[in-house]
C-alpha cells in the first residue's frame, strides 16, 4: 500500500481548518449517530440480538477454514466459481485474466472496500479496460480523482456545488442539469445506466456469503449493486475472506441489525441474494436474464496476519461504519486524515493489521479510547483493547516519535522520586495557575502548544492531592 | 498443492493464535428472541406493511377484484404514457386474468430474455431500457420493513423489477411475513429456487449529495405495490 509523504499530523491539520469538512462531518455523523440510535431502540430485541450477532461472527472465524471449504462447494455446486488468492497481486491477476480472456472492455463497478485495497481499477485501466464507479458517491470519488472518505458515505466532505462543478468539467453539465440535487442525480442516472447497458464485467464486493448455500448478499439503496450484478455477462465478485456466516438463518440475524447501525434504516432498499449465474439447462438459459458466469475470488491480503493476533477480533466486523460516526476523532478529522481504505476505530485496528505498524502506528493515537466504538459496534467489538495494545507494540518497537519518548522517560524518573515528584507538580501547579484562564489553559508553548491547539486543558486543582490529603489528616 | 488447500492451510495453521473473544465450538443456533410474533393476525400485518412501505415512499393498494387490478396497472401506464410493460410471465403473477384483458386492449407485455452472445445481449438490453413500466409478482411482504421479496426462476427476470423507472408488484394477503427472518424461514428453497432472491423496500434512493434524499437513481423511482386477496 502507498503511503503519501504528508504525515498523519498535517492531514489532521488540514482537516481541522477545513470549514466545510467541519460542516459536512457534523451534519452527517450527527444524523447517522441519531439514526442509529432510534432504530435499534425501536427493535425491542436489538441487545439480544447484537449478542446473537457477536456469537455466530466469533463461532465463524473460529472455523474460517471449514465454513470457507463448504461455502466454497455450496458455489460450485450452483455453478459458480471460485479462485483464492493470498496477495493483492494474485487478486487484480485473476481479475484481470478473467477479464482478458473474455475481451471486456467495459467495467462496472459497484461499491467495495476490498478492491480499494487492491487497486483493482488500476491494474484494470492499465489493461486498456475502462472502469466506471457506480454508487453515486464513489462516482463522485472517481470523477473527482479522490478517495471516499467514509466507509458508507463516501463523499460526505463535498457540497453540492463541487459536485456541480465537476459535473460541468467532466460531463459538460448544463445549468438545467445542475438546477437542484434530484437533477444532477438524474444527470448520473442517464450517464451510469449507459455505462450498465454497455458493461461486459460487473465486479462487485459482497456483505456477507453464506457457507450453507454459496449465496452472496450484497446491500444497496441506489439498485447500483443489483445492476452490476445482472446487466453484465460476467459477474465477478471480491469476497473479503472473513465475511462469511454459516447458514440463511444467520444472514437474517446480520440483516436485522446492519441498517440499523449504519444509516438507520430498518433495512436498506436492496437487499440482493445471488446464488450462482443464471440456471441454465444443457448449456441453454433457464433464467431469462442475469449473468451468464459468476466467479467469486475469495481473498486474504494480510487478513490471515491478523487472524493469528491479538487483532483477530477485528475480523468480525459486519463493516457498518457506526463507529466511525460515534468517535469523536472522527468526528473531527474525517476519512481522509487516515489516509486508509479503511479509516475511523475499526481501520486505526484493521489497516496496521493488514500492513504493519510502520508507517501505521500513528493511526492507533487517533483515538481518545473513550469506548463510544465498542459500545455501538453491532457486534460489539473490543476496539480500545485493540488500540492499547497496537499502541504497546509501536512503543516496544521504538515507533514513537522522539518527543514522546523523551517525555514519558522524564516523567518516569520523576514518579519514581517523590522529592522531585513534589517539587515537579507543584512548579506545573504554580506555572498553570499563572498561565490558566477561568480555570482552563488556552495557550501552551512550544512543543506542548500541540495539546492547546484545538481544545483547552483544564488548570490542575490549587492544591494537590497529596498537601490536601495531609492537611485533612491533621 | 492446489490454491485452495494452501489458502486453507494457511488459515489453520494462524487459528491457533487467534485471540477470538466469545468464540465457541458449537454454532450458537437458531434466534429466539424475535418479538414480532409469526401468529400475527393478516390485517395487523397488512397495516404495518402499508404504513412501512409508505414511509419509504412506496405506494400499496388493497384490492378485492381482479377488475381493480386491471384498472390500478392501466391508470400506471396512462400515466406514463405507454402501453408497453416488461414483466414476469402470467403464470408466476397472481390474479393474472388482467393479463389477458390488457393485451387484447393492446397493452405489450414483455419479458427481459437477454442473449448469451455479448453484442446481441447489449443490443437486447439497449431495446428493453426503453420501457417505462415494470410488472411482477412477489414471494413475500415483510410488515415490519415494507420489503417486498422475489426469487427469480423461469420466466422470472431480475431486470423487471430493476431497469424501468417504474414498478409494479403484485404480491397476495396470503404471502405476509412478519419479518425477513420469518420469510425465509418459510422459504428455505429460496435461494436454491432461482439465482436471485431480493428484498425490495420502496424506490431505489440516494443521499450521497449532501445527504439530500433522492429518488431513483439507479433503480426504479416509483414502487407500486398491489396487495390482492
Amino acid at each position: 500500500m502507498t503511503v503519501s509523504n504528508v504525515t498523519f499530523y498535517e492531514r489532521v491539520e488540514e482537516a481541522l481548518h477545513n470549514r466545510q469538512l467541519q460542516t459536512a462531518l457534523d451534519i452527517s455523523t450527527t444524523r447517522f449517530t441519531a439514526g442509529r440510535k432510534n432504530a435499534l431502540a425501536a427493535l425491542p430485541e436489538a441487545e439480544a440480538l447484537r449478542d446473537h450477532a457477536r456469537r455466530i461472527r466469533a463461532h465463524t472465524i473460529a472455523h474460517l477454514d471449514r465454513y470457507l471449504a463448504q461455502f466454497a462447494d455450496s458455489l460450485e455446486r450452483v455453478g459458480g466459481q471460485v479462485h483464492w488468492a493470498e496477495t493483492a497481486e494474485e487478486a487484480n491477476q485473476i481479475v484481470a485474466d478473467l477479464a482478458v480472456s473474455r475481451n471486456v472492455k467495459n467495467v462496472v463497478k459497484s461499491k467495495s472496500m476490498v478492491s480499494e485495497e487492491l487497486h483493482l481499477n488500476h491494474t484494470l485501466e492499465a489493461h486498456g479496460m475502462k472502469v466506471v464507479e457506480t454508487d453515486l458517491g464513489e462516482y463522485i470519488a472517481q470523477l473527482a480523482g479522490e478517495k471516499p472518505s467514509h466507509i458508507i458515505a463516501p463523499v460526505i466532505h463535498k457540497t453540492r456545488e463541487d459536485v456541480a462543478d465537476l459535473f460541468r468539467r467532466k460531463l459538460h453539465a448544463t445549468d438545467e442539469d445542475l438546477a437542484d440535487v434530484p437533477h444532477m442525480t438524474a444527470l448520473a442516472r442517464r450517464v451510469l445506466r449507459n455505462e450498465f447497458l454497455q458493461a461486459d464485467m460487473g465486479v462487485s464486493g459482497c456483505n456477507f456469503a453464506v457457507a450453507e448455500t454459496g449465496s452472496l448478499c450484497l446491500v444497496t439503496n441506489e439498485g447500483n449493486g443489483r445492476l452490476t450484478t445482472t446487466t453484465p455477462r460476467l459477474h465477478v465478485a471480491l469476497l473479503g475472506m472473513e465475511r462469511l456466516v454459516p447458514t440463511m438463518e444467520d444472514l437474517g440475524v446480520m440483516l436485522q441489525i446492519l441498517a440499523r447501525s449504519a444509516t438507520g434504516q430498518k433495512t436498506s432498499v436492496y437487499t440482493n441474494i445471488i446464488t450462482g449465474a443464471r440456471r441454465t439447462t444443457a448449456g441453454q438459459p433457464v433464467e431469462p436474464d442475469g449473468p451468464d458466469e459468476l466467479h467469486v475470488v475469495i481473498i486474504d491480503n494480510g487478513r490471515s496476519q491478523i487472524l493469528g493476533s491479538e487483532l483477530a477480533e477485528i475480523l468480525y466486523c459486519i463493516r457498518c461504519g457506526a463507529c466511525l460516526n460515534a468517535c469523536p476523532v472522527y468526528q473531527q478529522i474525517g476519512g481522509h486524515a487516515y489516509n486508509s481504505v479503511y479509516p475511523g476505530p475499526v481501520g486505526s485496528v484493521v489497516t496496521p493489521g493488514l500492513y504493519g505498524l510502520d508507517p501505521w502506528h500513528e493511526l492507533p493515537q487517533a483515538s481518545t479510547l473513550c469506548g463510544a466504538c465498542r459500545e455501538v459496534c453491532p457486534v460489539r467489538i473490543n476496539i480500545p483493547r485493540m488500540l492499547l495494545k497496537l499502541r504497546a507494540e509501536a512503543a516496544e518497537a521504538g515507533l514513537n516519535p522522539g518527543w514522546l519518548k523523551w517525555g514519558l522517560g522524564l516523567y518516569r524518573q520523576a514518579v519514581v522520586r517523590p522529592g522531585m515528584y513534589h517539587f515537579g507538580s507543584q512548579l506545573t501547579s504554580w506555572i498553570s495557575q499563572r498561565a490558566a484562564d477561568n480555570g482552563w489553559i488556552k495557550n501552551l508553548p512550544g512543543p506542548l502548544s500541540g495539546w492547546t491547539d484545538h481544545r483547552d486543558f483544564p488548570a490542575p486543582a490549587k492544591k494537590s492531592f497529596s498537601q490536601r490529603w495531609r492537611e485533612e489528616r491533621k | 498443492m492446489s490454491q485452495r488447500d494452501a489458502f486453507l492451510n494457511r488459515i489453520r495453521s494462524r487459528l491457533p493464535q487467534a485471540e477470538l473473544p466469545e468464540a465457541d465450538s458449537n454454532h450458537p443456533g437458531s434466534f429466539q428472541g424475535y418479538t414480532f410474533a409469526a401468529d400475527t393476525p393478516p390485517a395487523v400485518l397488512a397495516d404495518r406493511f402499508t404504513q412501512e412501505l409508505n414511509a419509504l415512499a412506496g405506494q400499496v393498494y388493497s384490492v378485492k377484484t381482479g377488475q381493480e387490478i386491471t384498472e390500478i396497472v392501466q391508470q400506471i401506464l396512462h400515466k406514463h404514457r405507454t402501453k408497453q410493460l416488461m414483466s414476469w410471465g402470467s403464470n408466476s403473477l397472481e390474479q393474472s386474468q388482467f393479463v389477458a384483458e390488457l393485451t387484447t386492449a393492446g397493452f405489450e407485455f414483455v419479458a427481459s430474455d437477454l442473449p448469451t452472445t455479448a453484442a446481441e445481449r447489449k443490443a437486447q438490453l439497449a431495446a428493453l431500457d426503453k420501457i417505462k413500466v415494470g410488472l411482477t409478482g412477489a414471494h413475500g411482504a415483510l410488515a415490519d420493513t415494507g420489503a417486498i421479496a422475489l426469487i427469480s426462476g423461469s420466466d422470472r427476470g431480475r431486470l423487471a423489477s430493476l431497469l424501468p423507472p417504474v414498478h409494479i408488484a403484485l404480491v397476495s394477503q396470503r404471502q405476509l411475513y412478519p419479518s425477513l427472518p420469518a420469510f425465509l424461514t418459510a422459504h428455505p428453497e429460496a435461494t436454491t429456487a432461482g439465482s436471485n432472491l431480493v428484498f425490495i423496500a420502496g424506490p431505489s434512493r440516494t443521499g450521497d449529495i449532501e445527504m439530500t434524499l433522492t429518488m431513483g437513481v439507479h433503480g426504479p423511482g416509483e414502487l407500486h405495490v398491489i396487495l390482492t386477496p
